[in-house]
């Protein structure tokens, strides 16, 4: 008996040998198979006992069953590191220079002046205006006569403007975004909440004037409409599109379509009024925008009655806007279409 | 309209504010600030100085040696102008003096000599005007009296807007700035002066156009010396931009400036027979302006004639023929009121924008002209002339009806939008000098001759507002109603379509809507063009059909040395030649797939990039399914600017959409893009109106494996895809769900003349699995179908 615990006690120092040397699941499979498989060398031990003292067989027995639970256990550990130096093996065998660049794929932009657009009009969405587009040739009456700019008025002057064709067909190109708002208030009734975006043309061409540029215009008109509300619904707008804490001031002004009239001013967004900003030339303030009460002579025009309704109407150019947004110099740069440029948008 | 800030402050002499507090006033109250120059900074050191003595510079012969006192001392200068005399005044700099231009007044030694001090000229002190030799100063300056106040002034240059035609003038702005200030302004008195002849003895005026003229006045003044105008004159005049002309002329100018009227004077002598007429010109007719050009008058131009013809264009310019001249001894005067609307479109015609026309355009006030020339007559006296006439032509054809507007504090406070009580309403419209009266719920208001800018109830408003600022008025939001945003589907679906190309790799440019015709025809683009009648030049003189040009010149000028991938597109409107309006969406593109890269994905873009770009597009959009027409089989003779064997239109159910297509050689060549280029235009405007008809609905799909079978197909090279891709849809064998192309081969493994093409074909059924057996007959009776049809064998 004692000779027989002895052999199992070699044979099981025998198999953890083995098992630590096995090196993939493999080897391991095999090893516990030489083992504790069917023709196993435990089997054989378990197969002899039988042949031994009823006295011996239960001490036996227990030996070699914790024989079989201790291999079983030596087995599934060795297994469980086997399988982890494995994945390990493989993730480093995954080690590449992860300095390299990224893959490059070609990298397109969308132009800052419809990135400012689209978030103005994202703006008035939210805020209710509808919005309407008007066509860029436009006629004299839109643009001008039906704006209270009558032929040979000095107001004219403010708008250089390109013609069409002969002078009697007297078609244009629009200064403004305005005649769309003469287009919507004849075609419908008050209450009227809407902007206009669009591309309006001036003959002019310097350091701060393109040709051509953008705009969106906006008209409300309803009962009790009053400069307050011009007012509150302004500074909304101005703060979505800059910020919410900035400053907003009104100044009177004149165009020829709105009374009383008046340019707004942003607080710079460049010095926040230090003497020597060359932005906003030391005054702290940048003109942003213009804006007024709807004149009555234009709503008589489209037959709305001045009596019972009253509105505002405002303009504000895009390029102006995008210019401060991004602290773009030089408005011309707008339409140079120069990737280095264009590709910072 | 410049202001002299020294004039100003005559005409209040309670003014205390400084050039910056009075620009700062104006703005406020709604004028914008051109600019404020300061022209008295660097003067504060100068001084009368009077030349003692002048002796030759020993060592230099254009040197002279002056004794100069300043009232305390004698000074010793070195003076280079030839102009210096002894007994003279002249602007004296002593040492320590920094000059406007930052020329600093040290002693110095000037050929040996010792100079302690300056002699200036008006450029060395930083004055408008000419500048001959040093400034000589009326002797009636006394020595040493600071030269600041006497030479210097701040120049204020406002805007004035087109309906403020009452502020182009010192009276005017005065009036403006006291209402700001709260302080009186009162007209200066014009007192009269009288002679011993009447006006009748010299000239006969009559006014044939009444509704161009509706006042006329003239006075004559006999005994003329035409000469240089007195210092201050010049230096008023000077300041505001005027150049100094004779006493005459700058009388008429300083007159203008004073009051707002523009004033003429003729020279009798020319007037022939006597006669000053204001009519229309009647014929077409040619005449010389006094500034020597000629102009070619329409009959209805409104003229001042003589009995033989036009002396004068009425409110914009003199004649050559009547000019004032150095002889000139007796002056026919003018002022009058003209039709503003009259005067600007001849002036417009005609190109002349005149100090006087830029003002009858914005109206002058027909009440004042009879002083305005009295004020004229005067000055001219006190300069130039001797006797006046006796009395004045004065005919007042229209005069304008007294204004009175009713201003309610109802309506007041409700365009506001806040209770803005009468009294002070009354108290800022008090202050501008307009007469009120009424209750405390109504205001009846005079409105003065000067201000006939005002007509309605809202102009009183406006005024109102203005004075007393926004910052009082409340900000509130309008009610709102609830209802859905309307927005036109083309408005809607441009941001979409924009980020569509720009996650694809397109730059958004945005070009200007005119282009050069020369472009156009270089680019095939056949005419007519919609030509601008008053372009800035001839590149930018026509509106573009297509965006094509626009876009050829980005891809040009982009072109950059190790840059590989090039792609472009644009989304706004172009023009036909009727003036129609659509919005067009169109990219170019060339070079490589990818820039040059280290993980190697090394591909030229071709037609297929953009073809998947639009199929990608389209499907994105929900407009399918596109139809690809235009084969190399059948070669487009419609895009001359395109290579017609790469040439592809779009259709959906027989709508034209657009085109894709290689750019051509020629064009390649003419535009110099150094690289082939694939160019793409849609019709965006029909496009959007596809899309808003969009009708998408769900399509389930089977839950059962799915069978794929590969398949390589050998045939002749000119066999298209498409031919084969139509030939398995009108078989349309059973379970088939999805034809894929996956490769195509044309080379040594294969006879000459023939390629092959692999498909990978999915079939699968909604109900049950599909066997093997099932599909392999399905399969290959597919097979022999496109055998017998099109002659391909498989691989």
């Amino acid at each position: 008996m004692k000779e027989l615990a002895e052999k199992i006690q070699s044979l099981k120092n025998e198999a953890l040998r083995f098992f630590d040397q096995a090196q993939s699941e493999e080897d391991l499979y095999q090893t516990k198979v030489r083992y504790l498989g069917k023709k196993g060398e435990l089997t054989e031990i378990l197969k002899n006992l039988g042949q031994l003292p009823p006295a011996d067989r239960p001490i036996l027995g227990a030996l070699a069953n914790q024989l079989r639970s201790d291999l079983e256990e030596a087995y599934q550990k060795r297994t469980t590191q086997i399988k982890e130096t494995k994945i390990l093996k493989t993730l480093e065998a995954d080690q590449i220079d992860l300095t390299l660049p990224g893959l490059e794929l070609p990298r397109g932009s969308l132009h800052p002046v419809h990135q400012v657009l689209s978030d103005m009009k994202n703006v008035f969405r939210r805020m209710g205006f509808d919005i309407f587009e008007g066509p860029e040739i436009e006629s004299d009456y839109y643009n001008f006569e039906a704006l209270n700019i009558p032929e040979n008025h000095p107001a004219r002057d403010m708008q250089d403007t390109f013609y069409l064709g002969g002078p009697q067909d007297k078609k244009l190109l629009r200064t403004h975004t305005s005649p769309v708002q003469i287009r919507v208030m004849e075609k419908e009734k008050p209450p009227i909440q809407m902007v206009a975006p669009g591309v309006v043309y001036r003959r002019d061409s310097d350091v701060s004037h393109t040709p051509m540029f953008h705009q969106i215009e906006g008209l409300l008109v309803d009962r009790g409409i009053s400069l307050a509300h011009l007012k509150g619904v302004i500074e909304v707008f101005l703060r979505a599109i800059f910020s919410s804490d900035i400053k907003v001031q009104f100044r009177p002004s004149y165009f020829p379509f709105t009374e009383p009239s008046a340019e707004v001013d942003i607080e710079c967004v460049f010095c926040k009024s230090s003497l020597s900003c060359r932005i906003c030339k030391g005054t702290g303030w940048l003109e942003i925008m213009g804006c007024g009460m709807v004149h009555p002579a234009v709503f008589e025009k489209v037959w709305i009655n001045p009596q019972i309704f009253t509105g505002f109407a405002f303009g504000i150019g895009i390029e102006r806007v995008a210019m401060l947004k991004y602290g773009i110099n030089d408005i011309r740069l707008f339409f140079e279409n120069d990737l280095r440029f264009l590709e910072q948008f | 309209m410049k202001i002299s800030v020294r004039w100003l402050k005559e005409l209040l002499p309670g003014l205390k504010a400084g050039p910056k507090q009075i620009a700062d006033k104006l703005v406020q109250a709604g004028f914008e600030i051109e600019s404020v120059e300061d022209r008295e900074k660097g003067l504060q050191s100068v001084v009368v100085g009077q030349v003692l003595e002048v002796a030759r510079h020993p060592q230099a012969d254009r040197l002279s040696l002056c004794k100069v006192s300043d009232g305390n001392q004698t000074y010793q200068i070195v003076c280079g102008a030839s102009n210096v005399a002894a007994g003279k005044k002249y602007p004296l700099a002593l040492e320590g003096a920094v000059l406007p231009g930052g020329l600093t007044i040290k002693k110095t030694t000037i050929r040996g000599i010792e100079s302690s001090g300056m002699l200036c000229s008006s450029a060395e002190l930083g004055l408008p005007g000419e500048s001959h030799g040093i400034y000589e100063l009326e002797d009636s300056l006394p020595v040493g009296r600071p030269i600041a106040p006497v030479l210097g002034d701040t120049v204020i240059d406002v805007a004035v807007p087109p309906n403020r035609g009452d502020l182009l003038s010192h009276w005017g702005m005065a009036r403006e700035i006291a209402a700001l200030f709260k302080l009186r302004f009162s007209e200066k008195k014009i007192s009269s002066v009288t002679g011993s002849f009447s006006i009748k003895d010299e000239i006969k005026i009559s006014v044939e156009d009444v509704r161009g003229c509706p006042r006329y006045c003239s006075r004559v003044i006999r005994g003329v010396r035409v000469g240089p105008s007195p210092l201050w004159i010049v230096r008023r005049l000077s300041h505001l931009g005027f150049r100094s002309i004779n006493n005459v002329v700058d009388a008429t100018n300083y007159v203008m400036l004073e009051t707002g009227h523009p004033l003429h004077a003729f020279d009798k002598r020319f007037l022939k027979g006597s006669r000053l007429i204001i009519r229309k010109a009647a014929s077409s007719q040619t005449f010389e302006t006094l500034d020597g050009s000629e102009h070619t008058l329409l009959p209805d131009d409104l003229i001042i004639a003589d009995a033989e013809g036009a002396v004068a264009l009425a409110g914009i310019m003199g004649g050559k023929n009547s000019e004032v001249r150095e002889d000139t001894t007796v002056l026919v005067l003018e002022a009058a009121s003209f039709d503003p609307a009259r005067i600007r479109k001849t002036a417009r015609r005609l190109g002349l924008h005149t100090d006087s026309s830029h003002r009858f355009e914005r109206r002058v006030n027909p009440e004042t002209v009879k002083s305005a020339l009295n004020r004229l007559t005067g000055l001219i006296l006190e300069t130039a002339g001797e006797e006046p006439s006796r009395d004045s032509y004065d005919r007042y054809f229209q005069k304008p009806k007294p204004c009175r507007i009713r201003l309610s504090e109802e309506n007041l406070s409700a365009l506001v939008g806040t209770k803005v009580p009468l009294s002070v309403a009354r108290t800022v419209l008090g202050r501008m000098g307009f007469k009120t009266t009424g209750s405390s719920k109504n205001l009846n208001v005079s409105i003065p001759s000067f201000r006939a800018d005002l007509s309605r109830e809202v102009d009183l408003i406006e005024e109102v507002v203005r004075h007393r600022g926004f910052a009082e008025i409340p900000s509130l939001l309008p009610p709102s109603r609830h209802r859905l945003v309307r927005e036109g589907t083309t408005s809607r679906l441009e941001d979409p379509a924009r980020r569509f190309f720009a996650s694809h790799g397109f730059v958004e440019t945005i070009h200007y809507s005119f282009c050069d015709p020369r472009e156009l025809a270089k680019a095939k683009i056949t005419g007519p063009y919609l030509s601008l009648s008053n372009p800035l030049s001839e590149e930018l003189s026509v509106l573009r059909p297509t965006l094509f040009v626009s876009l050829l010149s980005a891809f040009r000028k982009n072109r950059k040395e190790g840059k590989l991938v090039s792609r472009f597109f644009e989304l706004r409107s172009v023009y036909d030649s009727e003036g129609r309006e659509k919005k067009s969406l169109a990219g170019i593109y060339g070079g490589a797939l990818f820039e040059k890269q280290w993980s190697r994905m090394e591909k030229e873009a071709d037609v297929f990039l953009g073809k998947g770009v639009l199929e990608d597009f389209f499907k994105g959009a929900g407009i399918e399914p596109v139809d690809w027409k235009g084969t190399s089989s059948q070669p487009s003779q419609k895009y001359p600017w395109l290579n017609p064997y790469q040439t592809v239109e779009l259709f959906l159910a027989d709508v034209p959409l657009g085109v894709l297509g290689k750019i051509h050689p020629e064009i390649e060549d003419s535009f110099e893009l150094g690289r082939q280029a694939f160019f793409f235009d849609l019709d965006f405007s029909k496009m959007a109106e596809l899309w808003n008809q969009k009708n998408h609905s769900y399509s389930s799909y089977s839950m059962l494996p799915r069978v794929i079978r590969d398949l390589a197909l050998v045939m002749d090279r000119n066999l298209q895809f498409g031919e084969i891709e139509a030939a398995i849809k009108k078989f349309n064998p059973p379970w088939l769900t999805s034809v894929r192309l996956f490769d195509v081969y044309e080379g040594d493994q294969l006879p000459a003349g023939k390629k092959s093409l692999a498909l990978s074909l999915v079939y699968e059924d909604f109900s049950k699995t599909l066997t093997d057996e099932e599909v392999n007959k399905v399969h290959f009776d597919l097979v022999d179908q496109l055998s017998r049809e099109l002659g391909v064998v498989l691989r």
